[in-house]
C-alpha cells in the first residue's frame, strides 16, 4: 500500500522531528486518539485540521474550528482552508507541520566536504600549543632577568582569553545551527593569533636583514589581512550568507580593529621618538645581509628629513 | 641616583627611564646655573627677609632709586600684570636696560602681551623693545618716562670680596635695596656671570647691581637652586654694546625684534658647536669602545654604573651636557646639547635576547616637553646600519623644526653597536635648537669618533 501523503513535525532548528505516512484521505490531525496524526501539544485542539483531496486532484487543509487557529509559519492571518504546497510550513498551537506528497523531488546529493582538519581535536591541541609556545618565546626574549618563573603568566592568561573567544563563537553557532563547533572555532583563533605574531617576527627580521625601512603602514596592512581572514573563517563556520557579505563584514571589522589596536597608540605617542616613527629592529648580527652605509651617507640622508619637516612646518605656519 | 634605579626594578625600560630622568635632572641643573630659571614671574612665597641696609647702602639707594623703574608685562586686554621685573635708565635718551627674560613674552607674542613701566614717584606709561641680547639675557627698552637720570656703567668686574648692592622691585614690595658680596666670575657658566651672594628676589631681575661708588657693574638675575637663593649678575660689559646699538637704531618693530631673536639664536647655536675642539674630539674608553669624552669646561659630565643581582646584564652610564642653554621663553630653552652612553655587558644573555635588549635601549626617549609641542613639528626619522670605525651600528636619526624659528632644528641621534653580542655601546646625542648644516656636520664628527678598539 502506497502512502498518499506525509505529515512532518518540524524540530526547533528546521529539521524533521517526526514523519507520519498517511494511507487514506481525508485524514485528521489533533490531540484526541481518533486522529490519524496525534499531537501532544496542549495548544492544539482535539480535532484541529483535516487534510483532504480536492475535486481537481490536489490537496487542501481545513481548520476544524480550533481556538488557537492555524497559520502559515511567520504570518499573522488565520487559515480556514488552503491548498497544500510542498514547502509551506503550518503552525498549529506550538507545533510546526509540513505536508508533502510522495511526488516531492529532493535536491541532489552533496558530496561530504573535507573539513576533517579544522574539526580535528588533535589539530586543535597542536594549534593551541604552537600559539602558547610563540607567546612564551616572545615574552622570554624580552626578559633580561635571571628569574623566568613568572613568564608563563601572560601566555596562560592570553590562552584563556582565546579559549573564551572560541567559546563565544561556538555559542553563536549553537544558537543558529544547533551545534557548537568548538574545535573548529578554536582552531581558527589559535591559527589566526599565531599568524599575527609571526607576521611581526618575520617583518622585523626582514627589516633588519636587508636594512629596509618597512613602513609601519605596510606592517599594519599585513596584520589587518590576517585579522580579516580569521574573522572570515569564524563567519564561514557560523553563517550561511553569501561569500560577498562575509568578505565585506570581515574587512570592515578588521579595519576597525586595526585602527583601534595600531592607530590609537599612534595618536597618543605622536610626538615621541621611537614608537612608530621608525623601526629599530635589532637582531643578532649573523642575520645581517645588508652592507650598511658610511656615516657620511647616513648624515647626508637627513636632507630628506629636513625637506619633510620644513614642508610640514611651512604648512602649519601658513 | 641609586634610589632612582632601585625604585624601578622590574623591566629594563623602567630602568632606562630612570637613567633618562637622571640625564634630564642634570640638564635641568645646567639650566638653573646658567642665567636663572623660572625667573620673571614673582611668586609671593619668594619674598625674602630684608637685610637691614647699612648707611652706605642707604646712601647708594637714594642716589640710584630715581633711575630705576618697575617693568610689567600685561596681557593686551587686561590691566593686571602677568609678571614683573625691574629696569634702569642709562644715558640721556630714555633708554632702559633690563633682562631679556623680563620682556620675553612680548618678544615672542607681541599680539598677546604689552609692556608698562611704573616709576617709584608714580609716573606710568608704556614701553617698547629696542634691542635684545637673548644669549646674555639682556634687553634695552624705551618709554615715555619723562626726564630720568641715567646711571653710570662700570664695565670691569669688581674684585672678589667687594661689596655690591642690588636694587629692584621684589614682587610688589616697592623699590628695595639688598647688600651682598661679589664673588668674581662664576665657574658654572660659559659666558661669565658674576657670582653675587646677596639676595636677589624674582621681580628684581633686570635691576642694576652697583658697586660702592654707585656705578652699575651688572644686571640682576634672580636665581633659585634647591630652594636656596643664589644670585647671579650679568656683567655690564655685555650691556654696553647693546645700549650703543639701541642708541643707533632708535626704535624697532616687533617683527624686527623677533627676526633679531631668530638671528641671535642661530649664530649662538653655531658658536656653541665651535666651542668643541676643532681637530679631534677627546675620547674616553667604555669597555672595548672609544667614544667622545668631556670636550671642555663648558660641559658638565656624569658617570655611574649598576649591576643588580637578578639581572643578566650590567650597565655603565656616562654622558655630558652643555651648561649654558639659552632661555627663550617660558618652557623654551634652546642651544643645549647632551650626549650619553649606556655601555651594556651581558655575556650570559644569548644572542637573540641580547639583540632585543638593544632594541629596548633604543626605545628610550627623553622627550617630555609636552608644553613645547606647540613650537615644533613632529619628528621625522630614518634608520640604517652604519659602518663606523671598526664596528657596525644600528643608527637612527630624527629631526624636527621649530615652527617659528625657520633655521632651528632639534636633532636626535641614537646608535647601538651590533657586531658583538654580549657587549654593546648605545649612544644618544641630542641637539636642541641648532642650525641645520652645523649640527649635521657635528653629528657626523661625533659619529665618526665612536670606534671599537679591543
Amino acid at each position: 500500500m502506497e502512502a498518499l501523503v506525509f505529515v512532518e513535525r518540524m524540530g526547533r532548528h528546521g529539521e524533521v522531528a517526526e514523519r507520519h505516512a498517511l494511507y487514506k484521505l481525508p485524514a485528521r490531525i489533533g490531540r484526541n486518539y481518533q486522529s490519524d496524526v496525534i499531537l501532544d501539544d496542549i495548544h492544539v485542539a482535539s480535532e484541529h485540521i483535516e487534510i483532504r483531496s480536492t475535486e481537481d486532484g490536489g490537496l487542501e487543509i481545513e481548520d476544524l474550528g480550533s481556538i488557537n487557529g492555524t497559520y502559515l509559519r511567520g504570518e499573522v492571518s488565520r487559515i480556514q482552508t488552503r491548498p497544500i504546497k510542498d514547502d509551506e510550513i503550518y503552525r498549529i498551537g506550538q507545533t510546526q507541520l509540513r505536508i508533502r506528497l510522495p511526488s516531492h523531488i529532493v535536491p541532489q546529493e552533496i558530496a561530504i566536504a573535507n573539513q576533517s582538519l579544522v574539526r580535528n581535536s588533535l589539530v586543535f591541541v597542536g594549534a593551541m600549543l604552537i600559539c602558547v609556545a610563540t607567546l612564551y618565546i616572545g615574552v622570554y626574549v624580552k626578559t633580561f632577568g635571571t628569574d623566568t618563573s613568572k613568564l608563563f603568566m601572560l601566555p596562560a592568561n592570553f590562552t584563556i582569553a582565546l579559549l573564551a573567544w572560541a567559546g563565544m563563537w561556538a555559542l553563536v553557532n549553537r544558537i543558529l545551527h544547533g551545534r557548537g563547533n568548538y574545535v573548529a572555532h578554536g582552531n581558527v583563533i589559535f591559527v589566526g593569533i599565531t599568524a599575527l605574531l609571526w607576521v611581526e617576527v618575520v617583518t622585523n627580521y626582514v627589516d633588519f636583514m636587508f636594512d629596509l625601512d618597512v613602513p609601519f603602514s605596510l606592517w599594519v596592512f599585513c596584520e589587518a589581512i590576517v585579522i580579516a581572514v580569521t574573522i572570515y573563517a569564524h563567519l564561514r563556520l557560523t553563517t550561511r550568507t553569501s561569500r560577498f557579505v562575509r568578505v565585506g563584514v570581515s574587512l570592515f571589522v578588521s579595519g576597525i580593529l586595526s585602527a583601534l589596536i595600531y592607530g590609537l597608540p599612534l595618536v597618543e605617542e605622536e610626538d615621541k621618538i621611537g614608537l612608530q616613527s621608525y623601526n629599530i629592529a635589532i637582531k643578532p648580527s649573523v642575520f645581517l645581509f645588508s652592507k650598511g652605509v658610511t656615516p657620511e651617507e647616513f648624515i647626508d640622508s637627513a636632507n630628506q628629513l629636513k625637506a619633510e619637516v620644513d614642508e610640514y612646518a611651512n604648512q602649519t605656519v601658513r | 641616583m641609586t634610589k632612582t634605579l632601585r625604585e624601578s626594578e622590574f623591566d629594563v625600560s623602567k630602568l632606562l627611564a630612570g637613567w633618562s630622568g637622571l640625564l634630564r635632572r642634570c640638564l635641568f641643573l645646567s639650566l638653573l646655573s646658567a642665567h636663572g630659571l623660572s625667573y620673571a614671574v614673582a611668586s609671593p612665597a619668594e619674598v625674602s627677609s630684608q637685610n637691614k641696609p647699612s648707611l652706605q647702602a642707604q646712601r647708594i639707594f637714594e642716589a640710584v632709586r630715581p633711575s630705576v623703574i618697575q617693568v610689567q608685562t600685561l596681557p593686551i586686554s587686561s590691566d593686571s600684570p602677568s609678571s614683573y621685573g625691574t629696569g634702569f635708565a642709562v644715558g640721556a635718551n630714555n633708554l632702559i636696560v633690563t633682562n631679556y627674560h623680563v620682556v620675553s613674552s612680548v618678544v615672542m607674542d607681541p599680539e598677546r602681551y604689552r609692556l608698562e613701566f611704573i616709576h617709584q614717584d608714580g609716573r606710568k606709561g608704556s614701553l617698547s623693545i629696542v634691542a635684545i641680547d637673548v644669549v646674555n639675557d639682556l634687553a634695552v627698552v624705551r618709554g615715555e618716562t619723562g626726564p630720568i637720570r641715567g646711571l653710570m656703567i662700570d664695565e670691569s668686574v669688581p674684585e672678589k670680596g667687594a661689596r655690591g648692592f642690588s636694587i629692584g622691585f621684589p614682587e610688589n614690595q616697592g623699590i628695595t635695596v639688598t647688600e651682598g658680596i661679589i664673588n668674581g666670575l662664576s665657574e658654572d657658566s660659559v659666558r661669565g656671570a658674576i657670582h653675587f651672594t646677596g639676595p636677589i628676589n624674582s621681580g628684581m631681575s633686570g635691576g642694576p647691581a652697583v658697586n660702592s661708588s654707585g656705578q652699575v657693574f651688572g644686571i640682576n638675575v634672580s636665581h633659585l637652586r634647591d630652594s636656596q637663593m643664589i644670585s647671579f649678575v650679568v656683567p655690564s660689559r655685555f650691556a654696553i654694546p647693546l645700549v650703543e646699538k639701541a642708541q643707533k637704531i632708535g626704535s624697532s618693530t616687533a617683527k624686527d625684534i623677533f627676526k633679531e631673536l631668530n638671528q641671535q639664536l642661530k649664530s649662538n647655536s653655531s658658536q656653541t658647536l665651535e666651542l668643541f675642539p676643532q681637530e679631534s674630539l677627546p675620547v674616553q674608553r667604555l669597555g672595548q669602545f672609544e667614544a667622545p669624552a668631556r670636550p671642555g669646561d663648558f660641559a658638565r659630565c656624569f658617570a655611574d654604573n649598576e649591576k643588580e643581582a637578578d639581572k643578566l646584564y650590567a650597565i655603565e652610564v656616562a654622558g655630558c651636557n652643555f651648561k649654558d642653554q639659552t632661555y627663550v621663553n617660558k618652557d623654551l630653552y634652546l642651544g643645549g646639547w647632551a650626549f650619553s652612553y649606556s655601555h651594556i655587558t651581558a655575556p650570559d644573555l644569548g644572542a637573540i635576547r641580547f639583540a632585543s635588549l638593544q632594541e629596548a635601549m633604543m626605545h628610550v626617549t627623553d622627550d617630555t616637553s609636552a608644553a613645547n609641542r606647540l613650537h615644533k613639528t613632529h619628528w621625522s626619522c630614518r634608520d640604517n646600519v652604519v659602518n663606523s670605525s671598526g664596528t657596525r651600528t644600528k643608527s637612527v636619526l630624527c629631526l624636527r623644526r621649530y615652527l617659528r624659528f625657520e633655521t632651528l632644528y632639534d636633532i636626535e641621534l641614537k646608535m647601538a653597536t651590533i657586531d658583538n653580542s654580549g657587549e654593546t655601546l648605545v649612544t644618544n646625542l641630542s641637539l636642541t635648537g641648532f642650525a641645520y648644516p652645523e649640527s649635521m656636520a657635528f653629528s657626523k664628527r661625533f659619529m665618526e669618533a665612536i670606534s671599537w678598539k679591543p
